[in-house]
């Protein structure tokens, strides 16, 4: 035999080298064989061919897997498309390394923007939100990069092509690296504008939306006017219809406040009874309308008489305007106000307010009042007059009413007429009240034990509505008078029919309390409400006041004074006493003395003067 | 078969009885009497068959008695040529584990690749507890006995003692053959545990 019958150890190792050669280009699908009848040989070329199997055995293995982390992958990804467009949530990703943004076709058009499939600089998308809305952001993702927060969750507006600013909510994770710096952050951006910029109830645009949109014109020097509407008499509308509600309400509403024709008008509900109009001076221009036209038109529109839920529903509004060209206004809280102050003024008068600027100096005037009439009040300088009351045929003193007095050094002599109202709009009036009340205790408490120590007097109080709704307001006066020693029986408390209307049951039960402990009651302005005669029925009280409107020239009026006839037979046989208001003439008094004993309050026998000179005057009077 | 089989077949006739016996047999056999096995291919399992039929007739051992011999013969080739094998693994069961994976080196020898599938799929073991393993044989030569003499050889190798149960078995009519083997003195240190 030759040595190629036997090949030599060393030619058996280069035959098996030789052919795993093949595997060069990672083709182990090869099988090594020798030609020797060595078994050292052999057993070489078995375990090659043994690796090579287990080599092949992996690489099948592998792909195995890698076709089912291919599916899993897919099937992973599948889903969360589906959850994306369930969640229609736009989604981004910033890769912080490379600086680029990617953006999902979703996110685009979030913002009415053709999807672009290239990355994107951050700078793009910075540019999308509002400029007011910047730094937040920017302080955000500053924050979430830092490691500060652990998520990111910021609000901004980002500008549509079409529809102006929407509200989006981002949210994102930072993924970092190994050296725990961010490398990826990313997350979804989620349309909120239906939540912020609209009411649920009504699904009207609210308060907030208007506001942006103001400020959005204003910065962009839109001019633009705001017309503030209440409706008035929504509880009636839902009450007269079974078919109405809330829901079926609002539409109609906001159709009518829409609808002016050649004018482009947004309504936003601002409470319950009350929306606003905005709409652009451009357009008023264009169509030659003014903002009085539109003012006229919505009313028109509120006053038209509408087959609505089966029954006529004609709207009862009140009108207020105000346009930010005319007053050159550049800051929209600024043009908010004087539209809220036109809507008071017209609610006051009853008919349409188109802010000019005298409002704005008479506006002035009320925030100093106001400002300067809760100072006083923290400062406790606020001190009643005192009117006397006589008896009108005996001439001898009854008893007084405190009058709310507001004499302030640089604003001077405020009166009732100017400072009360701006009182009950700033919710003052419930200190007002205490403080009237608490220094007529005082009062009292001085002159029972010296100017009118041996004198049956009282003092009467005006109290005011919010006064009676305090469920403790019974025992803080029994309390006080306790306090100043004072008998209850000096104080007597004025209520009149509007002070009752608002929550008449809690009122009632409040008097009830005082007037069993010796307090007394005083039905005020008899006569001007609509139902007097069923408070009579209804509340324990002590003296009806007849109102100046029936005294004046009674002498003169037959019917005025058929009415206080009338008033004080009914008064005495109920046992009440009788004041008469606002006695300023002789023959007043006079006719008043004929028909009957009642007490007089009027300039006629005395005015309302600081507590010194009021019993300095009694003092004369007596002497 | 592999080759190695035969081999080791033929190389113990002529131990135990010289050149003569082992001619014999072959003869017996029905088989090429110059025959050079190698242990990188496969032969015939049918001629395997009749080696080990006729090595019973002519040497007058019962089939019990052959198996034992040859799978101490065996097991001495196999250690002889792939000793790394026998130190991987500390003790009888971490070979008889390894068993399958060891008959699959044979089958590598093997150049078509449904050859070798129909080798790897003979055996497979895998442990059911701590001292106990399970050992699946799927052959239609049926060499479920001789499996049993290797595993005892293997034991006796490295000390070990074993119990061998075969729950089924396919000269029974099951479809394959099971051995359950337990290493006792595993098992009680497990219980001890």
């Amino acid at each position: 035999m030759t040595d190629a019958d036997h090949p030599s150890l060393r030619q058996v190792i280069t035959q098996i080298a030789d052919q795993l050669c093949d595997t060069i280009d990672n083709n182990f699908d090869i099988h090594v064989s020798v030609d020797t009848q060595d078994t050292e040989g052999q057993k070489l070329a078995l375990l090659v061919n043994f690796l090579l199997e287990n080599v092949r055995r992996s690489l099948t293995d592998m792909q195995s897997l890698n076709e089912q982390l291919e599916d899993k992958v897919k099937e992973r990804t599948s889903l969360l498309d589906l959850i994306l467009a369930g969640s229609n949530d736009g989604v981004w990703i910033w890769d912080i390394a490379k600086d680029e943004l990617t953006l999902s076709g979703r996110w685009y058009s979030m913002l009415e923007l053709p999807h672009d499939a290239n990355t994107q600089s951050p700078e793009f998308w910075y540019q999308q939100i509002h400029p007011a809305d910047r730094e937040r952001f920017s302080n955000a993702i500053r924050g979430l990069r830092k490691g500060e927060s652990e998520h990111l969750n910021v609000e901004y507006r980002v500008k549509t092509t079409r529809h102006g600013y929407r509200w989006m909510l981002c949210r994102g994770v930072c993924q970092k690296d190994n050296e725990q710096q961010c490398s990826i952050v990313a997350g979804t951006q989620t349309d909120i504008s239906a939540m912020r910029i609209f009411d649920q109830e009504s699904g009207m645009p609210n308060e907030r939306y208007l506001r942006e949109r103001v400020e959005d014109a204003l910065d962009e020097q839109q001019p633009l006017f705001l017309i503030y509407v209440t409706v008035e008499n929504i509880d009636a509308i839902l009450n007269a219809s079974e078919h109405a509600s809330n829901a079926r309400l609002y539409p109609v509403i906001q159709e009518r406040l829409n609808q002016v024709n050649g004018v482009h008008l947004v309504a936003s509900k601002l409470s319950a009874i009350t929306f606003a109009v905005m709409g652009f001076e451009s357009e008023l221009t264009q169509s030659g309308l003014t903002i009085e036209d539109v003012c006229q038109q919505i009313r028109d529109n509120c006053a038209n008489t509408h087959n609505t839920f089966k029954e006529d529903a004609r709207f009862e509004v009140a009108v207020g305007a105000v346009a930010s060209s005319m007053l050159k206004i550049d800051q929209s809280q600024q043009l908010i106000n004087y539209a809220w102050s036109a809507l008071r003024r017209a609610r006051q008068l009853g008919q349409t307010c188109i802010f000019t600027e005298t409002h704005i100096t008479q506006d002035s005037r009320r925030i100093r009042v106001e400002q300067e009439l809760r100072r006083s009040l923290m400062q406790n300088a606020l001190a009643p007059d005192y009117q006397a009351i006589y008896a009108g045929k005996t001439k001898q003193l009854i008893g007084f009413e405190a009058l709310a007095r507001f004499r302030h050094p640089e604003l001077g002599i405020v009166s009732p007429g100017e400072f009360i109202p701006i009182a009950e709009d700033s919710g003052l009036m419930r200190e007002l009240g205490y403080a009237i009340l608490d220094r007529t205790i005082e009062t009292i408490q001085t002159w029972q034990n010296n100017a009118l120590r041996n004198h049956p007097f009282y003092i009467a109080v005006n109290v005011s509505a919010i006064q009676l709704e305090d469920p403790y307001f019974a025992d803080n006066v029994l309390a006080k008078l306790e306090g100043a020693g004072v008998d209850p029986q000096r104080l007597k408390l004025e209520v009149t029919e509007s002070t009752l209307v608002e929550s008449f049951k809690s009122a009632a039960l409040q008097l009830d309390k005082l007037r069993h402990n010796g307090v007394r009651i005083a039905l005020d302005d008899f006569g001007t409400g609509y139902s007097s005669l069923s408070y009579l029925r209804s509340l324990s009280i002590d003296t009806l006041k007849i109102d100046r409107s029936f005294v004046a020239k009674l002498h003169e009026n037959e019917q005025k004074a058929a009415i206080i006839k009338t008033v004080y037979e009914l008064a005495t046989q109920l046992r009440l006493s009788v004041v008469a208001e606002g006695v300023e003439e002789v023959e007043e008094l006079n006719f008043l003395n004929n028909i009957g004993d009642m007490a007089i309050q009027g300039f006629l026998l005395a005015r309302p003067m600081p507590a010194k000179q009021a019993i300095a005057q009694v003092s004369q009077h007596r002497n | 078969m592999i080759g190695i089989i035969q081999q080791v077949l033929l190389e113990l006739l002529e131990e135990k009885g010289g050149e003569e016996l082992k001619q014999r047999v072959l003869k017996r056999a029905h088989v090429d009497p110059s025959v050079n096995y190698r242990i990188d291919k496969n032969y015939s399992d049918d001629e395997c068959l009749r080696l080990i039929a006729a090595s019973v007739e002519e040497t007058g051992f019962t089939e019990n008695e052959v198996y034992a011999l040859y799978a101490s013969a065996f097991l001495k080739k196999v250690r002889s040529l792939f000793p790394r094998f026998f130190e991987i693994a500390d003790d009888s069961e971490g070979f008889l584990l390894r068993q399958a994976r060891i008959h699959a080196v044979m089958a590598s020898g093997l150049k078509q690749q449904d050859e070798r599938q129909h080798v790897n799929d003979k055996f497979s073991a895998s442990p059911i507890e701590p001292g106990v393993v399970r050992v699946i044989y799927r052959s239609p030569n049926g060499l479920c006995r001789l499996y049993k003499a290797l595993a005892f050889e293997v034991a006796s190798l490295y000390g070990d003692e074993i119990e061998f149960n075969e729950p089924c078995c396919m000269h029974k009519g099951a479809v394959h053959c099971e051995f359950i083997i337990t290493w006792p003195h595993k098992r009680q240190e497990v219980a001890h545990d």
